[in-house]
Formats: C-alpha cells, structure tokens, sequence
C-alpha cells in the first residue's frame, strides 16, 4: 500500500486579501515500514501538510493517490487506516474519562466494548499513563505532557496504517521522549509513519525519509545519512541540526578534522579527541 | 520578591498534594529554570505564582501581597506576567497586534505608548509582518511568539513562562532564550519553565520538581553535577551534553554547562 502526494500545492483564504501559499510542489511517497520527519522553521508548511494528506484540507494543486488511484473524499474517515495526533491534542480529546477516550476509535471501528476497552488499556500503558490510575481520570485534567500522550493512545489503538503526527514530543518529558521513539520505531513495521517535528535529534536516527520545508517548498528530501552527512539544507531552510552535528560542523570550520559527521556521543567524543591529539603532536599535514 | 512559603495544593478535597512542601524565592534581575518530568507540578506551580491557583496550605505572597487576599489580586497580576503551556488558551483578539495590545490597553497606557511597545514586542519575537493576521489562523510556533509578545508588551516586573519554546524549531528557540537573558538585565525576575535542559545554561538558579515537591534547586553547574540522579527525574542531558561530559572526562576543558557548539570547540 502506498501513498503518494503528487506536486501538491494548498493556499490558505484563496481569493481573499489574506490569501497564503502555505505548500507549493510537495511530492513524497510514504509506505508501510518507513518514517518520514517533516522538517522546517515555525510556519514552514509542516502542520499544512498533514492536514493535506489527511484531508483535512484540500489540496489546490496536484493530487494524492492511494496504490496509484486519486483519492479525493478525506482519508480520515473511519476505517481508512489513517490516524493523524495534532499539533495541540488536547483539543482532539472530547470523553468523560481517559479510557473512554483512547476506546473510542476501536469502538467506532467495530470493535465489541471489551475488546475496545483492552486495546485502550495497552495503549494507554504504551504510552507510559498506566490504565488503572490514568483510565478513570478526566481527560480534561491532565497536565499538558499527560495530555499529549493521551492522544496519541488514542490514535495507537486504532493500529492505522498510516500515522501522520504533529510535533509528537513537544510537551513530553525526556522520558516520554524516549519511549515516543521506541514506539514508533516498533509500530513502523507495519505502519506507514510521517511524523513533522523539531525534535531532529530523537529521530534523525531512525527515519528512514526527510524532508525539509521552507516555506511551502520542499529544500531537501532524502535519508538522513545524506542529512547528516551534509547537514547544510538545514541551514538553507532557515533552521539549524542538531547541536552535536553543529558542533562537528563548527570544529572541521576550525580546521579540527573530525571525519564523517556522527549523532552518537562517544563516536563523536573519540573523533574529536583523536584529532586534538594528532594536531597536538603536530602530525596533521 | 515572590515568596512561596511551605505551600500545598491539591486540585480537589479528596485528592492527593500535586505541590507539597514547596518553600522558594524568586528575585528580580533572576532567572529560574523549572524541570521536572510530565505531571511532576510545574504548570500548578506557575498559576499559583500570580494568584491564578490559590495554596490549599501555605502562602505565596509578591512583594509582600498575598495571593489569598482577594484585594491584591489586580495588581499580582499586573505585577506577575504568564506564558501558558498551550498558546491558544491565551489568544484573547481577533488581530495579532490587537491581541498584544490588549494587556496595555488594560494597563490604561496612553495610545502612543501601546503602540510603540506593541511594535517592540512584535518585533522581538519575530513577527514583524503579521500584525494585520487572525492569530487562530497562525502555526502552533507563531502563537507561541504572539503569546511572548504579549507580556512583553506588559513588561511586568516578573514573568512566569511555562514552555515557551516546546513549538519552536532550534533557532526560534535561541531567540527566546536572548530575549529572557535581556529581560534579565533589565531588572526582571523570569521563571522558565523547560524540558530543554540545554536552556538552562543561562539560568542562575534550577528547580527540579518531582510529584510536587522541589528535589533540586540551586545553580546549574551542581545541577548538571547531579548527572546520577537525572533519569530518576524524568530528565536526561542532550546529546551535545554528553559529547561535553565525555570530552570532560578525558581531561579537554569543557565548562560543565557547555551544551553549545561554540562553547565546546572554544575549550578543543
Ligand atoms: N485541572 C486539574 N485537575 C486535577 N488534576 C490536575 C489538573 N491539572 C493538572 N492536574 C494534575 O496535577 C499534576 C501536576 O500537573 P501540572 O500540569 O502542574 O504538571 P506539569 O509539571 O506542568 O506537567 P507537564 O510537563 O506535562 O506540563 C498532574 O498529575 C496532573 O494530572
Ligand atoms: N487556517 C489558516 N489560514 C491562513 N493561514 C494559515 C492557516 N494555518 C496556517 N497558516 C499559515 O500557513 C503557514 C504554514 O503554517 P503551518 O503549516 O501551521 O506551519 P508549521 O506547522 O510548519 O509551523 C504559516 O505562515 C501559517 O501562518
Ligand atoms: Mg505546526
Ligand atoms: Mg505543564
């Protein structure tokens, strides 16, 4: 199953004096088994585009096809196999209490209430709020971080085939951070994920697609072992790496020769130190 | 001075303390970086700074005016500014400058001096260009800037920002970050709420708050000494943090606070 967007295009207010050209010529393909990051500055398009390949918004130019056939009508239609976290999910939460809430997508999918009710109390344990203290609270009285990870049991639970999630750590703790990763990386086996973050960090590593936005138009797309290799689209979009791949970017600008540029640690920590003790010893040619 | 004097809270009767045993100053001319893991009491925390929350036991009192007195409640809220968590819940207009200008208005400035803080503040955040826009239509990022313009246009003498920058990409937040550290030399006393620990770098004091209570509080350079206990916290350095620890320990001069690029290869 594959997704393809197709130099898709959408302006906000068209026709009016507010009129925006949020996206211009996007294409991508997303299918099972890979995670594409959406990568961009504040008001770049990122947001824009999953609400595009949701169908939330339709797009003005281009198209979107699903195996090859346009799709049109929007994919967030139960039963379509795609879920989408926003942005601010607090306000996608609507139930009485939390477990209401995460059962509800299984429960509009067909699922019997037990049945509904055990998916929820595994997502809601995935996501780190265990189901017997979390399960009966209201959702409207979480911290912002709870919040978040609500939403997106709500949305795990429903086990979509595509995933499109908005800034997905922005309000989580480095806990939370982490298992957000583990999670996704376990649930991209079979599912088709597009995640839109500034949290390049937490999952340069694992992507298998980037893609860089400024400004509506797409400056890089390709693995992030070209990204990191040569992280300058980064700073052609308005934005920045992640510091440890600044850092090396700003040591080799020194004449430090750190080698190929990594985002682990220690394989950075040993690089650097091997070429500070070279050059002390004054064998750098 | 904000005084916060052995206080709990509990957001209902039968319930457990999500604040307990709090006591901490806050002075002008200061910055506090708050931590702590998702639902350890940092947003509470911040409501009850200007009176939005009241302390079930204890007392929070700015410059000597308490937050249970009914009476001081106009001017605590003049004198402490907030950024909430989630921007939308603090867009009051239908017009970017307007929304920025409605502190002010609040105020009683006179006209000339609202509009040129409103365009100060626009301009310090980045969104010179947007006045004339409908802030529910802006990305998550432009709120969050049009929510800092709008205490900076009230420029109350303490402002309390809960994750201020958790939407904005690296460069957006090192913007914030400059805007602070000059609040700071002004005179104004900052509580910044983060789950960014490299933010902390130009704070003079941290607090780490864990199920309510503070766990830590004191200058960075002893809280990033504190590295043993950080994932018991919920908190973990980032990656250019452990690069500089690792670098540390093999005898290269790194600052125990370098989590820059700069500051790590100014020390190679
Ligand atoms: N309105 C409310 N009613 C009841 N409990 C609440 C309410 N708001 C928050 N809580 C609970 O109080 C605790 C502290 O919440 P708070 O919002 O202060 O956390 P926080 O440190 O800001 O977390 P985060 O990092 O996720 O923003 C959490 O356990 C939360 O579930
Ligand atoms: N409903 C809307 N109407 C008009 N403009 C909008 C609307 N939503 C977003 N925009 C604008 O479109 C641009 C892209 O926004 P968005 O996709 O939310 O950016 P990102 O998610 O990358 O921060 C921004 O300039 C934003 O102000
Ligand atoms: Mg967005
Ligand atoms: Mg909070």
């Amino acid at each position: 199953m594959t997704l393809q967007l197709k130099e898709v295009g959408f302006t906000y207010s068209r026709g009016t004096s507010f009129e925006y050209e949020a996206l211009g010529g996007v294409s991508i393909c997303l299918e099972p088994g890979d995670m594409t990051l959406v990568l961009g500055p504040t008001g770049s398009g990122k947001s824009t585009l999953l609400r595009v390949i949701a169908g939330l918004l339709r797009p003005i130019d281009g198209s979107i096809e699903m195996d090859g056939i346009r799709v049109d009508a929007p994919l967030l239609e139960q039963g379509s196999g795609l879920g989408l976290v926003f942005q601010n999910p607090e306000y996608q939460l609507f139930a009485e209490t939390v477990l209401q809430d995460v059962a509800f997508g299984p429960m509009n999918m067909g699922y019997s209430r037990e049945d509904a009710s055990r998916l929820a109390r595994h997502a809601l344990e995935s996501v780190g709020l265990p189901p017997d203290d979390f399960g009966p609270r209201s959702p409207f009285a979480m911290s912002g971080g709870e919040a978040r990870r609500v939403a997106l049991a709500g949305i795990l639970a429903m086990k979509p085939r595509f995933l499109l999630l908005d800034e997905p750590t922005a309000a989580l703790d480095a806990t939370g951070r982490a298992r957000v990763r583990s999670i996704l990386q376990e649930v991209s086996a079979e599912c088709g994920l597009l995640v839109a973050t500034h949290d390049v960090e937490e999952f340069l590593g694992i992507a298998s697609q980037v893609l860089i936005l400024d400004q509506g138009r797409v400056v890089f797309c390709g693995t992030p072992e070209a990204l990191i290799r040569d992280p300058a689209p980064f700073f052609e979009a308005g934005t920045q790496p992640p510091e440890i791949l600044r850092t090396q970017l700003l040591a080799k600008a020194n004449g430090i020769d750190v080698g190929e540029f990594s985002l682990d640690p220690g394989t950075v920590a040993v690089r650097l130190l091997a070429a500070r003790s070279a050059s002390r010893r004054g064998t750098t040619p | 001075m904000i005084r916060v004097t052995e206080v709990d809270f509990r957001y209902s009767v039968p319930g457990r303390n999500v604040i307990s045993g709090l006591t901490l100053n806050i002075h002008r001319g200061e910055i506090l970086a708050v931590l702590g893991a998702n639902g350890s009491g940092k947003s509470t925390l911040a409501l009850l700074l200007n009176g939005i929350l009241r302390p079930t036991a204890g007392r929070v009192e700015i410059d000597g005016l308490l937050t249970t007195e009914a009476a001081n409640v106009s001017r605590i809220r003049s004198l402490v500014g907030m950024v909430l968590q989630s921007p939308d819940d603090q867009i009051v207009a239908t017009v970017v400058e307007e929304d920025v200008a409605f502190g002010p208005e609040n105020l009683g400035l006179e006209p000339d001096e609202i509009r040129v803080r409103v365009d100060a503040a626009l301009n310090a955040v980045g969104l010179t260009g947007l006045e004339r826009r409908e802030p529910h239509l802006l990305s998550g990022g432009q709120k969050q800037r049009l929510a800092i313009a709008g205490i900076l246009a009230l420029q109350p003498a303490f402002l309390v920002l809960d994750e201020p920058t958790s939407m904005l990409d690296p460069s957006g937040r090192r913007d914030v970050l400059g805007i602070v550290e000059e609040l700071r030399g002004q005179g104004h006393g900052i509580v910044h709420i983060t789950h960014h620990i490299e933010d902390i770098a130009t704070a003079d004091r941290v607090l780490v708050l864990a199920e309510g209570a503070a766990v830590f509080c004191g200058p960075p350079v002893e809280f990033l000494q504190q590295n043993r206990l950080l994932e018991s916290w919920g908190l973990a350095v980032p990656a250019v943090g452990s690069l500089a620890a690792r670098l540390r320990d093999r005898g290269v001069p790194v600052p125990v606070t370098a989590m820059t690029a700069e500051t790590i290869v100014s020390a190679l």
